[in-house]
This record gives structure tokens, C-alpha cells and sequence, in this order.
């Protein structure tokens, strides 16, 4: 099931929480269980995710690989009734500590999910979405984010006249690579991606910094 | 199955159709039939003085134009306190309130609330507002009771509004690290907002038409000008109808205003909510937000 992730050097300002330790592989996950009520989901994974490299994630439909991503950035705990067992340390700390905030950890572990869900907003607006939480407000800046991030993601020659149009005018494939845009304007440290669409393959851009990527496309094919 | 067992089906099915159709067209019919019949009586009564002067002659002649400005008022005002309370109430249940029993009993007791006479809102309204808040007969008095009055109505909507948005945005908000409340405030609102406005069309035909909520706080039958103040009272479109109905010594004299004020008071009416119904139409095809 994945391919994965890889990322970052340290982060532009070091927080005390996730503190970067070079040497140290970013994700390890140690007999993790996940169970949705009475369902067991995943059963003793273990597992470690390199920096900088690209890992991916291989399994048959249903085995769990969505399950599994969705708990690196937290998203399974807004299902009721969900339970996790085991330890997953992104950059040595237990994302299930009672101290640590998700919406601090869904900041740093972008995730694209594996059916598009673009915003009923403009394609501009979608990829903004996420620097303007970060407070981003300067339109220059904002507008070279976008530009930055649709480029990554491979989309930039099709949409850059008629960024502000809907997004729900775009094809399935472009609303995909949209919401991968939309996920890589966060500059998150680990860059969660379940079954993006074949045909995009965006290369790490050299302008962002560091984002890694999950996938499970290719080897279900 | 047999032949003759089809033809039984369809004959049913026939009859089944047929009936709906007529009852649709009997309830049409008779919206129609009251729209006619008022326009008819009333478009008489329809002059530039009839709609921009006072009443003269102990109301046997004049105008409305203190009545229409009055349930404007009544009902923008009612708007003001129950779309914030509303709205905010229906974000509390759809998106942080847990299912469970104390949820089902809250539901529960609004829909009771719709369901309670306007005139103990009347009366409620007379204890708490005019009497207890000391706001005394006044705009504001009948603004926060026809504001409770549609309450329930704008809840009931603004939460089937919120429940609509697909839980993919929020997902999707949520995993690029925004908080809940982000999440409402650029995502769900927004998506939701068009319901919400459907909400308030009903309740601004609530609001305007009520008689009974305004009667003992809000309403008078007669004022030469307009109110200077939200502490003043006003004239209303259904009181002044109630009114010339029902307490003159003129009622016959007066049928003709009488008709030419309910044809106002339900311009008003699809008025206010041709405004709304518009903003609706140009947020739903713009989708830009
Ligand atoms: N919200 C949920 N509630 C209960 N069970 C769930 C829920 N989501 C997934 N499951 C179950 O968990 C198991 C793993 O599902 P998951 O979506 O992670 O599979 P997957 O490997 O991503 O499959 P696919 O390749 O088809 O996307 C499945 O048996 C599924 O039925
Ligand atoms: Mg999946």
C-alpha cells in the first residue's frame, strides 16, 4: 500500500513540540490497532517512514490503507466511535498524546484524500485556503503561492487562466491535482496521498521545501 | 401476471394520478382565487395617496403609509434578533451538540415552540418585553416577540441547511489544519447560506402577517407620522386590517381600504422575499465565495 513520504529539513521555525532530528526516521508506527466501534480495521502495523524519499503503501481494496493514512493527520477520530491502540511517532512525539493538538499535526501531515473534494469555491480560492489560515493575507504573496503550488501539482498551465472560476468546473483528474495543489500550499512536512489519480505523478518541486508523498495508485493497478 | 391483472394496474395507477392532479389543481385553484379575489377588490383602493399618506377622517380615508413603514420595521427588526439566534442555535445542534437524548429533547422543544398560538407569543411578549424589560408598546417589543415567534422556524431551516453540506468539505477543511470553527465560518456557512435564506423567506411572511404577536406590544391603530424611535409604537399592516375589520363604526364604509391594505400587505410580503429569493439565485450561481 503506499508509497510514501519523505520530507522535510527543519522546518522554518522550530517548534518545541515536533522538534526535527535529522538522523531519526520522520514517521514510525509501532503495534498500531484501529478499530471503528466493534470492527478491528488494522491489526499490529509496524512501520517507519524516511525523510526525503518518497514511500508508498500496496494492499488489496479494503486491507485498511485509507484507514491508515487517515490516522497519521488524525482525521479517523472525527468518526465516532473510533479507537486507536499503539504508538505512531511523527518526529518522536505520539500524535495521540493527550498534549498534542490535531489541528497542529493536520498543519504539518497534508493529506489529499482519495475521492476529490474540492471547495464550491474558486480554483484561486481553494489552493488559498489553506496559507490564508496561516494568516496569509498579503495578495502578492498569496498570489505567488498559488502559482507555486498549482505548479507543483501540474495543473498550472490548465487552470491559470480561469483561476477564478469555480472549481466544480474542473475534471475529476483536475480537481485531484487541485486538492494536491490545495495540500502542498500548507508546506506540510509529510504530504499524505491516497491513490491520487495515475496520470499525475507531480516531481517534488525544487521550490518546496519538503513534503513527501503516500500513494497506492500505481501498485493497485 | 396476467393480461387482464396489467390492465387493472394501469387503470388503477390512472385513477391514482388523476386524483392527485385534481387535488393539486383544487389547492392551486384556490391560492388563486384568493389572490384574484383580493386584487380585484383591492386595486381599487391602490393610489399614490393610499400608499404615501396617513389615514384621514378616522381611517374612513387616507392612506396606509405609516402601517407599511411599521411592518417593514416589525419585520426587518424581527429578522435582526432571530436570524443571529437562529442561525447560531442551528450551528450549536448540526455541528458541535453530540447525538443523544438531551439533543432529541432541545429538537423536540422547538418544534413544539413552532407549533404554540402566536397569541401567547402575544401575551408572552406583553410580560416579558413590554412589561418586565420596561420596553413598554414599541417596535423593540414587537421585533423580539415576532423574533421568537419565527425562532423555530429559522432553526429548523438554518440546521436542514447545515446538515446539507457535504461532510467532504469539512473533511477537507479539517485536514489541511483548520479549526472547527474556521471550518464553519469558510466552508459550512457559506455552503449553507442559501438554505438559510430560504428559512428567512418564511419567516418574513410569518412576521409581516402576524396580527395577534403585535397586538398588545407593538401595534397602535393610528399615528400621524413615523416612529422616531425603536420605543415608539406603530401601525401594522394586519392590525390596520384587524382594525378596520372589526372595531370602526365605518366597517362597510372601509371594506375597499381594507382590501387595498391586504393586497399591500401581501405585495410586501412577495417583496421582501423576491429580495431574498434574488441574493439566493446570485449566491447559488456564483458559488465564488
Ligand atoms: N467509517 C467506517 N466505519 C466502519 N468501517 C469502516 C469505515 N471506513 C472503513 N471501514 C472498514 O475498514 C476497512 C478498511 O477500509 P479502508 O477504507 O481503509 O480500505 P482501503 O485499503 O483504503 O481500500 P480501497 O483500496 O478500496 O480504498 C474496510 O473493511 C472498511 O469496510
Ligand atoms: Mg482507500
Amino acid at each position: 500500500m503506499v508509497k510514501a513520504s519523505a520530507s522535510a529539513q527543519a522546518p522554518e521555525e522550530p517548534r518545541e513540540l515536533f522538534r526535527v532530528h535529522p538522523e531519526r526516521p520522520i514517521i514510525e508506527v509501532k503495534g498500531l490497532n484501529f478499530y471503528y466501534g466493534d470492527f478491528q480495521a488494522l491489526t499490529g502495523v509496524n512501520m517507519t517512514v524516511k525523510r526525503n524519499k518518497v514511500t508508498a503503501l500496496i494492499g488489496p481494496s479494503g486491507c485498511g490503507k485509507s484507514t491508515f493514512l487517515r490516522l497519521l493527520n488524525r482525521m479517523n477520530e472525527l468518526i465516532p466511535g473510533t479507537r486507536v491502540e499503539g504508538e505512531l511517532l511523527f518526529e518522536g512525539v505520539n500524535l495521540y498524546d493527550p498534549g498534542v493538538d490535531p489541528v497542529e499535526v493536520r498543519r504539518r501531515v497534508g493529506m489529499v484524500f482519495q475521492k476529490p473534494n474540492p471547495f464550491p469555491k474558486t480554483i484561486y480560492n481553494n489552493v488559498a485556503y489553506g496559507p490564508r489560515l496561516h494568516g496569509l493575507r498579503e495578495a502578492r504573496q498569496l498570489d505567488h503561492m498559488v502559482e507555486r503550488s498549482l505548479k507543483s501539482a501540474a495543473l498550472w498551465d490548465e487552470v491559470k487562466d480561469i483561476l477564478h472560476q469555480s472549481a466544480l468546473g474542473l475534471s475529476g483528474g483536475q480537481q485531484q491535482r487541485l486538492c494536491i495543489a490545495r495540500a502542498i500550499a500548507m508546506q506540510p512536512e509529510v504530504l499524505l496521498m491516497d491513490e491520487p489519480t495515475s496520470a499525475l505523478d507531480p516531481s517534488p518541486p525544487a521550490a518546496s521545501k519538503s513534503w513527501s508523498r503516500n500513494s497506492n495508485k500505481a501498485i493497485l493497478l | 401476471m396476467s393480461r387482464h391483472n396489467l390492465a387493472m394496474r394501469h387503470l388503477r395507477q390512472n385513477l391514482a394520478f388523476g386524483l392527485f392532479r385534481l387535488i393539486m389543481l383544487a389547492v392551486l385553484g384556490a391560492l388563486g382565487g384568493i389572490l384574484v379575489y383580493v386584487f380585484i377588490h383591492g386595486v381599487g383602493a391602490i393610489s399614490w395617496e393610499f400608499l404615501t399618506q396617513p389615514p384621514k377622517n378616522s381611517m374612513t380615508a387616507g392612506g396606509i403609509f405609516p402601517a407599511i413603514m411599521g411592518t417593514l420595521y416589525l419585520t426587518v427588526g424581527a429578522l435582526l434578533v432571530a436570524l443571529p439566534l437562529g442561525v447560531s442555535a442551528a450551528i450549536y445542534l448540526s455541528e458541535y451538540a453530540t447525538e443523544g437524548r438531551a439533543l432529541r429533547i432541545v429538537r423536540l422543544g422547538i418544534q413544539n415552540l413552532a407549533g404554540i398560538p402566536s397569541v401567547v407569543f402575544g401575551l408572552f411578549g406583553l410580560a416579558l418585553f413590554v412589561g418586565y424589560f420596561k420596553l413598554g408598546v414599541s417596535i423593540a417589543a414587537g421585533s423580539l416577540t415576532l423574533g421568537l415567534l419565527i425562532l423555530p422556524t429559522i432553526i429548523g431551516a438554518s440546521e436542514e441547511a447545515l446538515r446539507q453540506v457535504p461532510g467532504t468539505f469539512r473533511e477537507a477543511s479539517l485536514g489541511l489544519g483548520a479549526t472547527r470553527w474556521q471550518t464553519i465560518r469558510k466552508v459550512v456557512l457559506p455552503a449553507a447560506l442559501p438554505g438559510i435564506l430560504t428559512g428567512s423567506i418564511l419567516g418574513i411572511g410569518r412576521a409581516a402577517g402576524e396580527t395577534a404577536p403585535i397586538m398588545f406590544t407593538a401595534a397602535t391603530f393610528y399615528t400621524m407620522g413615523l416612529p422616531r424611535s425603536p420605543l415608539d409604537q406603530v401601525m401594522a399592516l394586519p392590525y390596520h386590517i384587524y382594525v378596520l375589520a372589526t372595531a370602526g363604526t365605518h366597517i362597510e364604509q372601509t371594506r375597499p381600504l381594507q382590501y387595498g391594505t391586504v393586497l399591500v400587505l401581501i405585495s410586501l410580503v412577495l417583496g421582501l422575499s423576491l429580495v431574498a429569493i434574488i441574493i439566493r439565485t446570485r449566491m447559488r450561481k456564483t458559488k465564488q465565495w
